[in-house]
């Protein structure tokens, strides 16, 4: 929602600078950014319907204050006009205001044009212009029609299935059955509160006006907006609630800017009576755990526009029975929403911190476990999976998290039952076709994302899905035929070889063979899970990702046996920064190394932030490498 | 040794000791999710600008256990589906996190996922207040980012009330890390809890825009790299 400033201080006096401003409407729950020297967007959230509008934000800014709102000039109203031109159905409006203007020609105020223009409002016709600005400033949706071309009549009505509309901007769309219309005879002239049909609009040669400010079903406009994709910021503004009280400024204020004085308007409707919601002071202070006074309280929410309508009892049961204004019947509904409100006007900075008492947690029992998930199964508990995971670490295992969305040609290529697989309705691209009913594919797509690493073990708990049921899952890959290890890890159940003419490794070009184990976390061997310590982890990112592939050079050395890997791979990583990985991946000893030293070999995986490494550049990086070790670690590279 | 842990596991490994220390069970759900657990009955109604302001991934055939529920399919939008589930089987006085994959319908880019990870607490318990879902948030955020700094701001979500929002300053930038607040009387009715006896407190905070934080990542989509460059720097210490 764009704000001038100036335009918010015709409303309420603004002693602040603009980036006060901002910050002052952050601080009582509205997002706000200084984008001009005058201008702010401020987010509103869609609770707020009353704050889509300059008066709105005013409304917010005085309350804060603790000052009144002062409205600008508008023209005087006169009850009188006749409306015969309108057929009303009782049932399908709150509150409708309108009035004939007879004038061919106007001239707006400059700063009409001025601050339509800050709002990428491009003037069409005076009167609609108009409706533009009157709308922005006090979040009720002006309609202009020309009269000559709805007289004699109109009928406000449901529209049935099949009618069509031809709107303003010439398109011609399909309200579902139900949608609130203006009808000339059979034809469909307005579609109310979203945008206006073309039949019926102000032209250049129009010199009659109906201006119609009128407050309508809110849920049958949002429904018919949202069918029709259709959001125009009146739709959006009826959809969040127009306040009805504020039609009689709405439409004066129009009046004012077109020069005219005096309206002689048509009225019907009614207002609906205030919610009076009760009040407990003591409870208010209770929840929010800070001390505020009745006092306060009914400062507060004075200043927001609510009234005390009386109070009753004391002490514990001291109650306030407090109406809602109508601006805020859209969005105030329990008790809970006034402490938010007072709260808001104190200030959440203001709220103390206070500990909570100490608490052993709970151990469900494994029935209800069942009773909250069904008919889910239950995953496993959460500090088994953490068990687990540090058991399969400790077996060379990388844990990897890959989507839980496949496309079903994966699917098919990985010979799952596609028929039986959770399918997205509308999903933005295949790649979301489906949720995921296996961890194959996601493991697969991982080892082929590596394809300059020797040697890929990695593993996922993640949840799979199909027709049956949602379960967890434990995923288990190496790069080669890993079927022995993986067999002596987790059993025969749930091996899969995928050879490299497998569908799924030709889809995904895997240029070798992988080896999956997958199998419900439920149904793992205990020697998974043997009692371990978690170690200290690093939380830190040694070197950023680069997007281009790597080249790996691998290195066998002699070194002393007590040589530790990991001071070892620090230091180069320290020294050589195209230096992405350093592995060990074999190791042993022999009388010919001498006493104290064994021999090592490692892959090293080198890369460049911003390009691929040239052949030169590398065997340039391992010369340099090679002298390290000697110098530093009196290595012996074999 | 050179395997390693996902960052997103040892981030969550940390946010769960903190609670788990102050008393929490630890509970996991269901990401196919009925709108009823995820929406319903958290005081977001069908056809309300409340409910679009989801981006939704809907289920057009789903797994068959759900139907019974009535109503749409999703993948869940929030772990906050989950209080719904256990409300209804474990009574208060109760204290419970829920980690677990959320899905959003919308674009990704340097700063937005499809796929995410959140962590959701609540407590229903009698004589709980505001101020002390103030002080653990802030205690949770000393110990996860010692130097930022947190401040507290009025926000609106439909299944609390008030409704608190938690920002972290750190390094000159501001960012939204946890959403909070005393739960919506509805939701605690919906669940068979008078909200006249009992309060909740309720807060959901992002695990990868934590991590993005802790590892200063530039491009959050980085942290589901499958690259084993990115994933073996996570190895023990």
């Amino acid at each position: 929602m764009r704000l001038p400033i100036s335009w918010l201080g015709e409303f309420t006096e603004v002693k602040h600078s603009a980036a006060k401003v901002a910050s002052l409407f952050l601080e009582h729950g509205f997002e706000a950014e200084l984008i001009g020297h005058d201008l702010l967007e401020v987010e509103v959230t869609y609770n707020r319907g009353d704050c889509l509008s300059v008066v709105g934000l005013a409304r917010e800014y005085a309350a804060w204050q603790g000052r009144a709102l002062s409205l600008p000039r508008s023209a005087a109203l006169e009850t009188g006009h006749p409306g015969a031109h309108l057929g009303l159905d009782e049932e399908l409006f709150e509150r409708y205001l309108g009035a004939e203007i007879s004038q061919p020609k106007f001239r707006l105020p400059k700063f009409v044009a001025e601050r339509l223009k800050l709002l990428d409002y491009r003037p069409i016709h005076p009167v609609v212009d108009v409706t533009n600005y009157v709308m922005w400033e006090t979040g009720v949706p002006l309609h202009a029609f020309d009269l000559d071309r709805i007289l004699p009549r109109i009928e406000l009505r449901l529209s049935e299935p099949g009618e069509t509309i031809v709107l303003l901007d010439g398109r011609t769309v399909g309200p579902p059955a139900g949608s609130l219309v203006f009808a000339k005879a059979t034809t469909l002239v307005d579609l109310i509160g979203i945008m206006g049909g073309e039949l019926s609009s102000v032209i250049p040669a129009s010199h009659r006006f109906w201006l119609q400010a009128g407050t309508f079903p809110k849920d049958r406009i949002y429904r018919t907006s949202a069918e029709l994709r259709l959001v125009t910021p009146a739709a959006f503004r009826f959809s969040r609630g127009v306040d009805g009280l504020m039609l009689d400024f709405a439409l004066g204020r129009a009046g004012q800017l077109l020069g005219l004085p005096n309206l002689q308007i048509f009225s019907a409707g009614r207002t609906v009576n205030p919610l009076v919601i009760p009040l407990n002071v003591k409870r208010l202070s209770a929840i929010l755990g800070l001390k505020i006074s009745e006092e306060t309280i009914r400062e507060k929410l004075r200043a927001l526009g609510f009234t005390i309508e009386s109070e009753r009892g004391s002490g514990e049961r001291r109650t306030l029975l407090v109406a809602v204004p109508n601006h805020r019947q859209h969005d105030i509904s329990v008790e809970e929403d006034l402490y938010e409100e007072v709260l808001r006007l104190v200030g959440y900075q203001k709220l103390p911190m206070k500990t909570l008492p100490k608490s052993e947690p709970r151990i469900p029992e494994r029935s209800q476990l069942e009773a909250i998930v069904t008919p889910s199964r239950p995953s496993l508990l959460y500090e088994r999976k953490e068990l687990l995971r540090e058991n399969l670490r400790r077996f060379d295992f990388t844990e990897v998290i890959s989507s839980s969305f496949v496309s079903g040609s994966e699917i098919g290529a990985a010979g799952l039952p596609i028929h039986r697989a959770v399918k997205l309705k509308a999903p933005p691209s295949p790649q979301y076709g489906f949720v995921r009913p296996s961890l194959l594919i996601g493991l697969s797509r991982a080892i082929a994302e590596n394809p300059w690493a020797a040697d890929v073990r990695l593993f996922e708990i993640g949840r799979v899905a199909d027709g049956d049921a949602e379960r967890e899952t434990l995923g288990l890959a190496l790069s080669g035929d890993g079927r022995g290890e993986l067999k002596s890890l987790v059993g025969l159940t749930g091996l899969h070889l995928l050879p490299t003419d497998h569908p799924l490794a030709r889809f995904l070009k895997l240029r070798r063979t992988v080896t999956i184990a997958e199998l419900p976390t439920g149904e793992l061997p205990a020697r998974l899970f043997e009692p371990v310590e978690r170690p200290g982890y690093r939380l830190g990112l040694r070197r950023p990702l680069s997007g281009f592939p790597p080249a790996v050079r691998d290195i066998s050395l002699v070194v002393l046996a007590t040589l530790n890997d990991e001071e070892f791979g620090d230091s180069l990583y320290r020294q050589i920064p195209e230096l992405a990985l350093v592995e060990r991946f074999d190791r042993f000893t022999s009388p010919e190394f001498g006493k104290d030293r064994e021999s090592r070999a490692y892959h090293l995986v080198f890369d460049h932030q911003a390009r691929t490494l040239e052949t030169a550049e590398v065997d340039r990086i391992m010369a340099r490498i090679v002298r390290k070790l000697t110098t530093k670690f009196k290595a012996v590279v074999r | 040794m050179t395997a390693g842990l996902h960052p997103v596991s040892l981030v969550r490994e940390r946010v769960v000791t903190f609670f788990t220390e102050r008393g929490f069970t630890i509970l996991e759900g269901p990401e196919v999710e009925s709108a009823f657990y995820n929406f319903d009955l958290l005081n977001i109604p069908a056809n309300h600008p409340a409910r679009e302001a989801w981006d939704t991934f809907v289920i057009e055939r789903g797994p068959a256990h759900l139907d019974g529920l009535g109503g749409e399919v999703v993948m869940r939008t929030h772990t906050t589906a989950m209080q719904g589930r256990v409300l209804r089987v474990m009574k208060p006085p109760l204290r419970v996190i829920v980690p677990g994959r959320v899905f959003r319908n919308e674009a990704t880019d340097a700063s937005h996922l499809a796929e995410l990870f959140q962590l959701d607490g609540f407590l229903v318990e009698k004589n709980l207040s505001l101020a002390q879902l103030k002080e653990l948030l802030a205690a949770l955020f000393r110990r996860l980012v010692p130097r930022g700094e947190v401040t507290f701001i009025q926000h609106h979500y439909d299944f609390v009330e008030p409704g608190m929002d938690v920002r972290l300053s750190l390094g000159g930038r501001v960012l939204e890390v946890a959403g909070s607040g005393v739960m919506h009387p509805r939701v605690l009715e919906n669940c068979g809890i008078d909200p006249k006896v009992f309060t909740g407190l309720a807060f959901g905070l992002g695990l990868d825009r934590l991590a993005m934080i802790l590892l200063e990542l530039p491009d959050i989509r980085q942290l589901y790299s499958m690259d084993l460059r990115f994933l073996k720097q996570f190895r023990h210490s």
